[in-house]
């Protein structure tokens, strides 16, 4: 008998240059953020959880929930596996890095409000998106089938991507603790040009992660469904 | 005066790190079993080898 035939991705070495580049890139970015930035002269040291904080904010809802609505969409108008592979990829990375965010807002906040948490519009609507992308999680692991699998999860990550631009409009809409944005906002940014630096820095640092990341977990998707084939193929 | 907060900073960015770093632990350790498990599978199987006893 003819031993299956597995496709080179599987062969291939483990080595990931993008990941180990990224790990480089963000490790450089906490040494400049903690000791070379300079410490705002109102909120102290404490005001340096901006550059990690705000910007997987930023990657987690308009990159990686936007991607995953994106792949999602087009999963259900065209059908082909590999976009549910980048959606759920997406969806997983973003919860990562929405838990960063998640885990550093509240000690930002405590130094700043006095308190751990507050129920306003962005915390709690953020909180909750968090929810929902582990359910989306929760979901996919209960489905068995394919194609169900991948139709149910689709709907619930396109419906999950709404509140981005709800999460995006609350520090407009409602009268919340959180700030307004100082630096992605149309006009000039309210910040110094040394914090600036830093601020992008970690911004494209955290982005090459997040592609990083994105690829590793795709490469494990199409393991896992290539195991999946080959196991059925076998029974 | 500016405050003496760099604690929460520090905490932070150690949070930050923990979470990206058992994150990335986590991918890699799935990514090696699917791969040690879809070589098991692909590999034609193989005659166990003959040693002879007390060898």
């Amino acid at each position: 008998m003819t031993p299956p035939v597995v496709a080179p991705s599987v062969q291939r070495s483990a080595r990931d240059p993008l990941l180990v580049v990224a790990i480089v890139g963000v490790v450089l970015v906490y040494v400049r953020a903690l000791m070379f930035t300079p410490i705002e002269a109102m909120q102290g040291p404490a005001q340096k959880i901006l550059y990690i904080h705000a910007s997987a904010a930023f990657i987690a809802l308009y990159v990686g929930f936007v991607l995953m609505a994106i792949a999602s969409i087009l999963y259900l108008w065209l059908k082909d596996e590999k976009l549910d592979r980048v959606a759920e990829s997406a969806a997983e990375v973003g919860l990562a890095f929405t838990t960063v965010v998640l885990v550093t807002g509240p000690l930002w906040g405590k130094t700043i409000w006095g308190a751990w948490w507050t129920w306003d519009a962005r915390l709690t609507s953020t909180l909750f998106l968090w929810f929902i992308i582990v359910a989306y999680h929760l979901l996919r692991g209960a489905v068995d089938e394919r194609g169900r699998r991948a139709r149910y999860s689709a709907v619930l990550g396109i419906l999950a991507a709404l509140l981005v631009p709800f999460i995006h409009l609350s520090v407009y809409l409602f009268r919340t603790l959180h700030p307004m944005p100082i630096l992605l906002k149309p006009s000039a940014p309210s910040m110094p040009s040394e914090m600036q630096v830093t601020f992008f820095s970690a911004f494209f640092a955290f982005l090459l992660l997040f592609i990083a990341l994105l690829r590793t977990r795709y490469r494990v998707a199409t393991l896992r469904d290539q195991l999946a084939d080959l196991e059925q193929e076998r029974a | 005066m500016t405050p003496d907060n760099g604690g929460y900073a520090t905490a932070a960015y150690a949070l930050a790190a923990l979470v990206y770093l058992g994150y990335i632990v986590s991918l890699k350790l799935r990514e090696r079993r699917l791969r040690q498990r879809l070589a098991q599978l692909a590999s034609p199987a193989r005659p166990v080898p003959h040693t002879p006893e007390g060898a």
